[in-house]
């Protein structure tokens, strides 16, 4: 009987659902899906830890150019581009400086296609075919190369979609029809061009799992502090797996056996308990002062959606009584305002790193709405990064160790919030993605451990017999 | 005033790289001109810069086969650029465009 066949320098194919979380893939009681299972049993599985922050700009980024968020001198979608209270770039294609692994299988001459993998737009010529994500403004950009890629698709697939449109509604059946018509666009034009073209790498990433998680935790887990029993999306999560695994399964066919298989995501998910308006901690302990008082925090109890607070405004800002502020997302940044750094900043530079310390040391003790500890983690960059490019934030900042989103608007009457700025928002990231890979090796089902996001990359190039370059930071996952 | 720069391919594919090129040159304001090919694996091409340009007189380019043909152009591309034939735009978004994105990615929730 033949031995397991290795398939190092054969076809790899990348599947990378954003956000996938491995409770529903791995268990205790994962979704029946048994596509993804077959590949794991067969191969090898574990869960993935992402980067810091665990978001999806950088992480894709750092898992297909093996390089941390410091070496690429990316913290998230918006990052600081000078020291100015307001100077913000958003973080496209073009802020990913580092080769990813579709430029360096380009440049040995094997083709590529690369599909919807965040931060590919503007789009950079590859030896082959890719269609950007969902960074390009609209279907009219040039998300596609080649150019004529863009009308070749939208003739075999109809009209590209690159997100969700309106994705704060309430309207919850027609947000997760939108889903499901985003993952199977995706799929539609994967199966197209895994047909159509000749390719030795071929990745696609998926973002209906984000989008489903972010629209709809709230409904489909019984712990989350929003959950109602028999609402009518309880098995939304369940349908949606359950669909795109049968997804998988016309992809997986399509490749074939010689293909070395990989199921990826960039971070996981958990239940959102609410907001923690950093913004609004930093003005009640005084390391931030505005310019006028009274606005919107003297408001009754509670904060309505027809009177949102608003959100910070560099204008609002007296900087000269100003030593830190702050901003929202997933994980909240906190900025120092350093006096020779800062156009008004007042932290003297021989005192900013025991000011950042002591900051950091209130920020982790901050407790949760009851008075117990919240567990938030704070990170200084130069403790986690191999290097620090760019302009990092001072302290990066997962309340309640991702349980809470960090919210930056002000004038609230309670640091807590359960009411997102923007709209519904039920789930948070969380550190652990998903790994599976079949390499035709007969692994049989193994589990791996501490796998991280920088392996990836280099585990590809090996799977294609190309030598990892030096200066990426993960080794081959084996 | 526009100088004459000329592009000399070689390797498989030559012609087809050639007319890819010469189409994506007029948005570099060159107008590239094909000369009759002295081989099936060897291609020419005349390229009247734009007239800002500072470039080297010529050039000579070997192409990669496994490489395709629009890849291999942008390659050539960036070669013309980095001997100054042409410049390279750069990739920004115009304000109606960040400001639209800025939106989406405040949708998501991803920024505030």
């Amino acid at each position: 009987m033949a031995g397991p066949r290795a398939l190092r320098g054969q076809r790899v194919l990348v599947i990378g659902l954003d956000c996938a979380a491995p409770r529903f893939v791995f268990g205790p009681d994962p979704f029946r899906l048994p596509n993804i299972r077959r590949l794991a049993e067969r191969g090898c599985w574990g869960r993935l830890r992402s980067c810091d922050p665990p978001i999806t700009a950088p992480a894709w980024a750092c898992m297909m150019s093996g390089k941390d968020p410091g070496t690429l001198g990316c913290y998230g979608f918006r990052n600081r581009t000078d020291y100015s209270y307001a100077g913000m770039a958003i973080a496209n294609a073009a802020a990913i400086r580092e080769k990813r692994v579709w430029d360096i299988v380009s440049r040995v001459g094997k083709k590529v296609v690369v599909l919807g993998v965040p931060q590919t737009y503007p789009v950079a010529p590859v030896n082959g075919w890719l269609v950007a994500d969902f960074l390009a403004p609209d279907t009219h950009a040039e998300f596609t190369y080649p150019r004529g890629l863009r009308d070749e698709l939208q003739k075999a697939v109809g009209e590209y979609i690159l997100d969700v449109e309106d994705f704060r509604t309430d309207d919850k059946p027609a947000l997760l029809e939108r889903i499901y018509a985003l993952m199977h666009n995706r799929f539609d034009a994967a199966l197209y061009l895994m047909k159509s073209k000749p390719w030795d790498f071929f990745m696609m990433v998926e973002m209906g799992v984000d989008r489903l998680h972010h629209g709809f935790w709230k409904y489909c887990d019984p712990e989350h502090p929003k959950f109602e029993p028999n609402n009518p999306f309880v098995d939304a999560f369940r349908g949606y797996y359950e669909a795109l695994d049968v997804r998988i399964g016309e992809l997986l066919e399509l490749a074939g056996d010689e293909t070395a298989v990989l199921v990826v995501s960039d971070h996981g998910a958990k239940a959102m308990q609410g907001g923690l308006c950093l913004n609004q901690w930093l003005i009640n302990e005084g390391f931030l002062t505005l310019k006028e008082r009274g606005n919107c925090g003297n408001c009754g109890a509670g904060v309505s959606d027809a009177h949102l607070p608003p959100a910070l405004d560099a204008s609002q800002v007296d900087w000269s009584k100003t030593k830190a502020w702050g901003a929202g997302g997933y994980y909240g940044r906190v900025f120092i305002n350093v006096a020779g750094r800062e156009p008004e900043g007042i932290v003297r530079l021989a005192e900013y790193e025991s000011f950042r310390e002591e900051l950091a040391g209130r920020i982790r003790a901050i407790p949760g709405p009851m008075g117990y500890p919240l567990g938030n983690v704070v990170l200084k960059p130069q403790d986690v990064y191999r290097e620090v490019r760019g302009i990092p934030p001072d302290l990066m900042v997962y309340f309640g160790d991702l349980d809470w989103r960090a919210v930056g608007s002000i004038g609230h009457r309670s640091i807590f919030t359960y009411e997102n700025d923007t709209g519904p928002d039920d789930a948070n990231h969380d550190y652990d993605g998903i790994f599976i890979m079949d390499d035709g090796t007969g692994r049989r089902g193994r589990q791996l451990h501490k796998l991280r996001i920088v392996d990836v990359a280099p585990t590809l190039l090996a799977l294609m017999g190309i030598e990892p370059p030096s200066d990426m930071q993960g080794r081959p996952i084996c | 005033m526009r100088q004459t720069v000329c592009l000399q391919l070689k390797g498989a594919n030559a012609g087809e790289v050639a007319g890819i090129l010469a189409c994506r040159l007029v948005e570099f304001q060159c107008r590239a001109k094909l000369e009759r090919p002295s081989s099936a694996a060897e291609c020419n091409l005349r390229i009247a810069t734009a007239p800002a340009a500072q470039a080297a007189e010529n050039l000579a380019v070997e192409l990669d086969a496994h490489d395709t043909p629009d890849f291999a152009a942008e390659k050539v591309i960036d070669i013309l650029a980095e001997n100054g034939v042409i410049s390279l735009p750069a990739a920004d978004y115009t304000p109606e465009e960040e400001e639209k994105i800025r939106r989406r990615l405040q949708d998501l929730g991803y920024i505030e």
